[in-house]
């Protein structure tokens, strides 16, 4: 099923952070087979707020610039809506393709505003104590670290929702909390030597 | 009755309580029974499956496990989210890479149904057309389905996926008038929520500004992360666009509890930050 366009007897040094890339997303990315058409930065609701389009990010992973793609934010402005991968001619699933490029940018620590990245892992965090989502801690430790100034401002937002019983204030943990860690923690480690 | 599995997802219990409680409220005279995914997990969204793709399928694996040992064929999921991520699961269990996961969901996995979809098949839709006693005569609504529930379509199997239809035939079932508009399944931006305020400011402003163009007095939603960002910052993205907004954002289950006349309505209707009520009121549709 994978498609590679690069032939075996003639390695194209520049396309290995191209292999890379396709190699690292789940499934089978495609990423090979775009054809610089546009139709993705045409149908993205993001895209005036990417450094680059999706069309340009993948030509610079084509041209292997390996450190100008990590430090994209193209990746982390991407609202995962999916018109793109809905409307791509050449099927690149290409918000599967954004996932890798987040989690490579991690790894290689080329991303440096934090903000994305930490709401990430705050959530999975939340996910780890409670085994469930905690919308008002989620809320609450994500302002009070990366925006605290506009805190008093989201603070008449918060006792709406409050008097409107739409925010619990205490976590819910669920009663398999155990195995849930256990699952996570395999997963990582796997996916750590994958 | 007919009986279902139900995933609630985290914010059910939480921010999109008015979602919850109208659902309730909607099965027990439809001939519906719920039954809840005992101990159920969060799905993992998108935050999970941004940091790790493993974890994001074992979370939503032990889900699945659970529900197989009820041994019901069908699971209705309200959260477009918690839908799509567990279809994917479905997908990579199906799939031929199903050996590499620690997790495994076991032999039976049940049909994974959105909850739009659910309501607007065709024998669903006549029972509700049953239980109409007060249509929504004069409320003009434009049905807005987001994203997750759609796409991708080969993990959702939408049918029409740049064009749904599920609410609006609900809805009109429910006697609305439903206009038709082109952002049906444009991005709301919920994901950018905390990250990016000011990105998800410009994309509810275009929503918004669109919605009145067409002459909507009403949003109706089956996300409640669209619900949750559509209602709760109307003001902001008031401010952000320099004008009034001003549409209630209301879910296409507290719609169907209002035009069969469930006493409960009131007190959901209550719980939006952007209030209904006066447009409800307005058009005889709510008492008070």
């Amino acid at each position: 099923m994978a498609t590679r366009v690069v032939s075996p007897a003639d390695p194209n040094p520049n396309l290995r952070f191209l292999e890379e890339v396709s190699a690292a997303t789940a499934g089978v990315s495609r990423l090979e087979m775009c054809i610089q058409c546009g139709t993705c930065g045409g149908s993205c609701p993001s895209a005036a707020d990417m450094d680059h389009t999706p069309r340009m990010l993948f030509a610079m992973v084509r041209a292997g610039l390996r450190e100008q793609v990590l430090r994209s934010n193209t990746p982390w402005i991407c609202v995962s809506c999916y018109h793109c991968v809905v409307r791509c001619p050449q099927d690149v699933h290409i918000a599967d393709v954004m996932y890798t490029l987040k989690s490579m940018a991690i790894r290689a620590r080329l991303y440096t505003d934090s903000t994305a990245p930490e709401f990430s892992q705050t959530f999975v965090d939340n996910v780890e104590n409670y085994g469930r989502s905690y919308e008002f801690g989620l809320a609450t430790r994500h302002y009070l670290k990366h925006f605290p100034l506009r805190l008093p401002n989201m603070a008449p937002m918060g006792l709406g929702m409050l008097t409107r019983k739409r925010m619990d204030i205490t976590p819910h943990r669920i009663d398999g909390i155990e195995q849930l860690r256990a699952i996570l923690a395999r997963a990582k480690e796997l996916e750590l030597t994958a | 009755m007919s009986a279902y599995l139900y995933y609630p997802g985290c914010s059910m219990t939480s921010s999109a309580r008015a979602y919850a409680e109208s659902l309730a409220a909607i099965c027990a005279p439809l001939g519906l029974d719920l039954e809840e995914i005992n101990d159920w997990n969060c799905c993992g969204a998108t935050a999970a499956h941004s940091v790790h793709h493993r974890a994001s399928i074992e979370l939503a694996g032990r889900n699945l496990r659970l529900a197989a040992e009820t041994r019901l064929p069908e699971m209705v999921v309200p959260c477009p989210m918690c839908f799509n991520r567990l279809k994917a699961a479905v997908r990579a269990y199906e799939g031929e890479g199903r050996n590499r996961y620690a997790v495994q969901p076991g032999p039976f996995i049940p049909r994974i149904s959105d909850l739009a979809n659910f309501f607007a098949a065709p024998e669903m839709l006549e029972r509700v057309k049953g239980k109409v006693i007060r249509p929504l005569t004069g409320l003009k609504v434009v049905s807005y389905y987001g994203c997750m529930a759609s796409r991708p379509p080969e993990v959702t199997e939408a049918r029409d996926p740049e064009n749904p239809r599920s609410m609006d035939a609900i809805m009109e079932v429910l006697g609305a008038e439903v206009i038709d508009w082109p952002y049906k399944t444009d991005c709301c931006g919920a994901s950018q929520q905390l990250s990016r305020p000011d990105m998800m400011a410009q994309l509810v402003g275009k929503l918004f500004d669109m919605a009145r163009k067409v002459g909507a007095e009403a949003v109706v939603v089956s996300c409640q992360m669209c619900h949750a960002n559509l209602d709760m910052r109307q003001e902001r993205v008031a401010a952000h666009w320099g004008r009034p907004l001003g549409l209630p954002v209301l879910y296409f289950t507290e719609m169907i509890g209002l035009a069969t006349g469930l006493p409960g309505a009131a007190s959901w209707l209550s719980r939006h930050i952007t209030d209904p009520r006066p447009l409800l009121s307005g058009l005889g549709l709510l008492d008070g």
